[in-house]
């Protein structure tokens, strides 16, 4: 089957900043993507251009292999939950859902009023005097209940508790295996939803610096931990993204499949080897930005 | 949740391990169907496609079947390959880096032999 | 479901925007009134002007609806022109189902209650209800449509130019206002222009606003499908 989405070259500048720049990628159907990166990095940003609710700069978007906006056939399939959405003020949380049904094709009412109970939701309150977790948990309700082809949550879970954020993770997946669709989940706490991810990009200061398959990444990079001067002769030919000093120890994080050759000369040298996680990986391929800004101020 | 799943290695091949204990450990029988990618992505919170590609490689070695329009269930013979091939694991992982290792500090293989039946022992 | 459609059920969810709140700020003028009417014991007729209170909502709901439902009804994946379309059924309902209920609060005032028992004249003027039934209906409804836009093409230039645009917009309606008048002190036209305006029936005026009307819909239409969430 065909991308559901492809985006080319977009670019996102307000004035002189570059809010989201050159950024190309594609998705696959029926998969779930993780769009990470730190706050402000421009994923929102990304989002509303995909569904037509903001206008790049430059670049194009295409969504079901057309352009996004005011395209009701490709608008009708797209559901983006966000996590700062506006309400109208006297709305209750049954009016959001009895309007959602309005708008997706695919809306299964009864799987909402049942989301609404599991997540505790009082059908009657006024949406201004919810809680953060229970706007969240709003959001989630609509965005499943959509059964959107193209569904895009930011940030799903600001506030919800833990019960709620696994409540959150079976609802996903068991609804995902008996409706697949596409999913993206974009957020800056990847511990979190990595495991439910089977492709990210990690998007950074505006560009995709990752587009892999989840599985792939993890084991990818590995640490090694010893005496400095022998880190340095073991990291000579190597990319390392992370060095960190402790004493006379040094650990250095390095990209790269551990070979069975990579694995024999730390042992020889006498290093310590630990795999990376998925979040650690990522933690450091953005943090190393931060760090260079810092220093250049 | 019983597991916990490790992100720093690929989830697919711990989702296969998992499956391969449960047919050691007799958790699950030969010719037994094993649970679909929705309870096992369900059970360990993970995506279903990479439950589903723990599956299929089992299935690729063998060790699992598709019945179509049933589902995956557990081969004949399963427990046995699997037995041996873990076997040879073990040797890998833990017989020659406990040699290396008692290299290091100095002890005899006799030593050694000594040692393992002595915790053998502490076992019982 | 036609998306349309689904607009005019999303505002239609918010009843207390476009029923409740404007019907009560007038029935309270209204009793009001009529407490006032009966202290005065029916001497003479009171004219009110409370009515004016939901022609007055309707300009102010035209401003507000839009910040309220605009970033709501595009999050839903609504097209920015069902979002137009949509919201310019709702309020033309909305008109007529007032304008029907203000004509006939306007009969029982006159023809059965004879002012409610005080005469007090709050839903049936003079001037304003000159003319047969259909040209009364004609001009509650355009001149609610009319204020409505007024109000809803001053949010759009908000929302598509922001405080810029909407700063110079005001700015224009101060000064074309200020212009109009010293031209016609200038050359002494003021009695003319009330000759003119008096010279016509409401409902005569009523035309001549539509067609503005019209223009301040497309603009809105047009700032819309450039705006932005």
């Amino acid at each position: 089957m065909s991308n559901i989405l492809e985006v080319q070259r977009l670019t996102k500048s307000y004035g002189g900043a570059t809010a989201v720049n050159e950024v190309s990628f594609a998705l696959e159907p029926e998969k779930i993507y993780g769009l990470l990166g730190r706050n402000g990095a421009g994923k929102t940003t990304i989002m509303h251009m995909i569904t037509a609710q903001l206008f790049p700069t430059r670049g194009e978007v295409k969504v079901f292999g057309e352009n996004p906006y005011e395209n009701e056939r490709i608008l009708s399939r797209i559901c983006f939950i966000k996590e700062s959405q506006k309400y109208p003020d006297t709305y209750r949380v049954v009016d959001v859902l009895e309007a959602a049904a309005a708008f997706y094709p695919n809306w299964d009412r009864d799987y909402a009023y049942a989301l609404l109970e599991d997540f505790r939701l009082p059908p009657k309150r006024n949406m201004k005097k919810l809680s953060r977790g229970m706007l969240s948990a709003v959001g989630i309700v609509v965005g499943l209940a959509s059964r959107a082809p193209l569904t895009i949550f930011d940030e799903p879970y600001l506030g919800l508790d833990a019960v709620s954020r696994s409540l959150f993770y079976d609802r996903l997946i068991e609804d995902y295996g008996e409706h697949p669709r596409t999913v993206i989940l974009s957020t800056h706490l990847i511990d979190e939803v990595s495991q439910l991810l089977e492709h990210v990009l990690v998007i950074d200061e505006g560009k995709l610096i990752m587009n892999e398959d989840a599985d792939a990444l993890r084991g990818r990079a590995f640490t090694v931990v010893g005496t400095s001067s022998k880190v340095d002769a073991y990291t000579a030919e190597k990319e390392v993204i992370n060095r960190s000093m402790f004493g006379g120890l040094a650990s250095a994080t390095i990209v790269g499949d551990m070979t069975v050759n990579d694995k024999k000369q730390a042992e020889a040298l006498g290093l310590e080897l630990a795999t990376v996680s998925l979040q650690q990986l990522i933690v450091y391929l953005t943090r190393g930005n931060l760090e260079r800004k810092a220093v250049e101020v | 949740m019983g597991f916990i799943i490790d992100d720093s290695r690929p989830i697919f091949m711990q989702i296969a391990e998992r499956i391969e204990d449960d047919v050691i450990e007799g958790r699950l029988l030969e010719e037994s169907q094993v649970p679909s990618k929705i309870q096992i992505a369900t059970f360990y919170q993970i995506n279903p496609a990479t439950a589903a590609k723990g599956v299929s490689l089992l299935v690729d070695q063998g060790i699992l079947y598709k019945k179509r329009g049933i589902g995956i269930f557990v081969a004949t013979g399963a427990r046995t390959l699997l037995m041996e091939k873990r076997r040879e694991q073990f040797f890998e992982q833990y017989v020659v880096s406990m040699i290396q290792e008692a290299e290091k500090l100095g002890i005899t293989a006799e030593h050694l032999s000594e040692m393992i039946k002595r915790g053998a022992k502490r076992d019982e | 479901m036609n998306r349309t459609a689904g607009i005019i059920k999303m505002h239609y969810r918010d009843k207390w925007t476009w029923f409740i709140i404007p019907w009560s700020i007038m029935m309270f003028s209204f009793v009001v009134n009529l407490i006032i009417g009966v202290f005065l014991r029916g001497e003479e007729v009171h004219y009110t002007g409370g009515i004016s209170s939901i022609f007055i909502y309707l300009f102010i709901a035209g401003m507000f609806t839009l910040s309220q439902t605009f970033p709501f009804a595009i999050s839903l994946s609504a097209r920015r022109k069902d979002y137009f379309l949509g919201t310019a059924a709702m309020v033309a309902m909305v008109s007529a189902v007032t304008a029907a209920a203000l004509l006939l609060l306007g009969i029982i005032e006159t023809q059965l209650t004879g002012g409610w028992g005080v005469r007090v004249q709050f839903f049936h003027l003079p001037y304003v209800n000159d003319g047969n039934m259909l040209q009364q209906l004609w001009i509650y409804f355009s001149v609610m449509l009319h204020l409505f836009f007024f109000g809803f093409v001053m949010a759009s230039v908000h929302r598509r130019f922001r405080m810029t645009g909407l700063i110079l917009l005001l700015a224009i309606m101060l000064v074309v206002p200020a212009v109009a008048v010293t031209v016609l002190t200038y050359y002494r036209w003021w009695d003319d222009m009330f000759g003119w305006l008096s010279g016509y029936t409401a409902f005569q005026h009523t035309l001549w606003m539509l067609p503005l009307t019209i223009v301040y819909a497309l603009l809105s239409y047009l700032f819309l499908r450039k705006s932005t969430v």
